[in-house]
């Protein structure tokens, strides 16, 4: 059990035997073909992504599968994740917390816990669309918030929405309009374009991306 | 696990002459150097200590009353910086953006105590443009531009940017410790007014450095106390590490051209086999303009860290500039300097050669690099959709 109150960051330093055996031979690695949906978390920008697999049928997760581009901890908390979620209903799922995937792991240094919070986030994006393909959630201006909560700013390290760079978000009915507050024709424009486009994976729907640097 | 260790500028294994040479000071000749009239065993610390002074002198084609010991380059650059300027006027000080951080937060404390500062771009392979130098350094105090980068190995034109520094009446700090005793430098023969070298990247002990101070030149003590040094540091010189220091640098001139040749045979054959690596790029500059100990090469699509641990794993010891590796999760801001994507510098690895590498380890280099890279790979999604 690892106390987050008292844990000594000292003896955190490091990783955990399990933790490099996740890493070393990540299980539930690589893409899905008959996936129900798929998620994408993180950056390129940041070097830390995850792209999560889901197979689920009458609301039990029935396979899970990752891909990754990031560091050990970002490989073995996602690979560890999709362990734990294999045969879970998905309201089950829902209630994964970040401390769950540290605690599975045996601990992770405090510095790498934005890892197990991508994989878990990624998770909860991916819940987030089943349930809107499934039509039990509105495709709405706040689902896709939610969404690119999950894409890191390479420019501020934050993600997009706590960074402020989400000027407007406009949905009517499948069209989906998001206005950013930066410059296009930058890496950063062209790393977030790719993400964002990646993060609407498999929903169907019509995106339209401006960008409006701040004044 | 028989380890191949190519992170020599993170720690080097001590010259085994130079450490049997320092235990004696540890033990029954533990003095330190005493003032002008020393009991016996500051006598035998002070000769030790001049021995390895001298040493290093000669090393650099100066006189040894302008070496100064200090305990790391750290100090060294803090002293060539802060406190020649702190010494020398209220004019502008000049560096380029790739200079270590301690070069570079001296200078950003400059700024913020009065100093107008510079910090001059650098180009794709990591070069200062002397034209931009030039114009930048009238009305200079001091322009510090290192002698080679310890993360991309770029060597640069120091002959002339010290001769922009002479023109301009300023002073001239050059950190050239990842470049010393792999160059022929004659400072003797350059407007440098002071120089960081250090012990351990020439394999002897750590916990000790040095400035050159060229003669007559003021510098400001940084850390108050019984001066020691030229009256530049307080805190004796601690004898053994001297003693190592100079023994190091004595048995590496012994064999000088042996040893550069074999780091340079070392660096080409593996820049080589890494670079046939599918989507490899190299970091820093080619050929002669980068110094014999220093490859680094981006491995894109695949993350610093991961790379490390695994080759790690597989008994390949390196570094990387992917920012999770560092404690501020930052990208190397070297990498970063040379206008290159996010995507390179987190794959950005570092392999720093030393004396006692050997090039036949080269090929178990390459293989366990390809593997690791390949299989990192095969877990990335955006990778997957470019095949």
């Amino acid at each position: 059990m690892v106390d987050f109150k008292t844990e000594n960051v000292a003896q955190r330093i490091g990783y955990t035997k399990k933790l490099m055996q996740y890493f070393l031979n990540p299980k539930n690695a690589g893409p899905m073909e008959d996936a129900t949906v798929t998620s994408l978390t993180g950056s390129v920008a940041c070097g830390d992504m995850i792209k999560l697999y889901l197979k689920i049928e009458d609301d039990v997760i029935k396979r899970a599968t990752f891909e990754s581009y990031g560091c050990a901890a970002n490989i073995a908390t996602a690979s560890v994740m999709t362990e734990m979620v294999t045969g879970m209903r998905v309201e089950e799922a829902r209630k994964i917390t970040f401390r769950d995937v540290v605690e599975e792991l045996g601990g992770v240094p405090r510095i790498k816990y934005h890892c197990a919070t991508l994989a878990v986030q990624s998770l909860q994006i991916a819940l987030d669309k089943y349930e809107v393909l499934a039509g039990r959630k509105p495709l709405d201006k706040n689902f896709v918030l939610r969404l690119l909560r999950g894409i890191l700013d390479p420019e501020t390290d934050k993600d997009l929405v706590s960074a402020g760079k989400v000027k407007d978000v406009k949905v009517d009915g499948r069209r989906v309009e998001i206005t950013l507050a930066m410059e296009d024709g930058g890496e950063a424009a062209k790393v977030v374009r790719e993400d964002v486009t990646q993060v609407f994976e498999g929903l169907n729907v019509e995106l339209v991306l401006l960008f409006s640097p701040p004044e | 696990m028989e380890y191949i260790y190519l992170d020599n500028v993170r720690a080097a294994r001590v010259d085994e002459r130079a450490l049997q040479e320092m235990m004696p000071y540890f033990t029954e000749k533990f003095g330190v150097p005493g003032g002008e009239f020393g009991h016996a065993y500051e006598e035998e610390a002070a000769e030790a200590v001049e021995r390895a002074r001298e040493t290093i002198a000669r090393s650099l084609g100066v006189h040894p009353s302008e070496i100064v010991f200090t305990s790391s380059p750290e100090e060294s650059n803090n002293l060539g910086v802060i406190g020649y300027a702190l010494a020398n006027g209220k004019g502008k000080v000049v560096a380029s953006r790739i200079e270590s951080s301690c070069v570079l937060e001296s200078v950003k404390y400059l700024s913020e105590h009065g100093y107008p500062s510079r910090v001059l771009a650098v180009d794709r392979e990591g070069f200062v443009d002397t034209e931009a130098l030039k114009k930048h350094a009238s009305g200079a105090t001091l322009i510090a531009i290192q002698r080679s980068n310890g993360e991309i190995g770029t060597v640069q034109d120091t002959h002339a940017a010290s001769d922009i520094a002479e023109d301009a009446g300023s002073g001239y700090h050059m950190d050239m410790r990842y470049s010393y005793l792999q160059e022929r430098i004659d400072l003797g023969r350059m407007h440098v007014t002071t120089a960081t070298i250090a012990s351990n990247l020439v394999h002897g002990p750590l916990g000790i450095a040095a400035l050159y101070v060229r003669e007559g030149v003021r510098l400001r003590p940084l850390l108050r106390g019984t001066y020691h040094e030229g009256d530049i540091r307080p805190g004796v010189v601690p004898t053994a590490l001297a003693v190592g220091f100079g023994a190091a640098v004595r048995e590496w001139m012994r064999e000088r051209d042996a040893i550069v040749m074999r780091m340079r045979r070392y660096r080409d054959s593996l820049m080589k086999g890494l670079l046939e690596i599918e989507d490899t790029e190299l970091n820093g500059a080619t050929d002669d303009r980068r110094i014999p100990g220093n490859v680094n090469v981006s491995f894109k699509g695949a993350e610093g860290e991961a790379i490390l641990l695994m080759a790690n794993e597989k008994g390949i010891i390196a570094r990387t500039g992917s920012a999770c590796y560092s404690r501020s999760l930052k990208p190397s801001y070297v990498i970063r300097a040379l206008g290159k994507t996010y995507e390179v510098s987190h794959g950005s690895v570092l392999f720093s050669i030393g004396k006692y590498n050997d090039p036949s380890e080269v090929p178990r280099v390459v293989e366990v690099m390809s593997s690791v890279v390949e299989k990192l790979r095969e877990l990335n999604p955006f990778r997957r959709e470019v095949r």
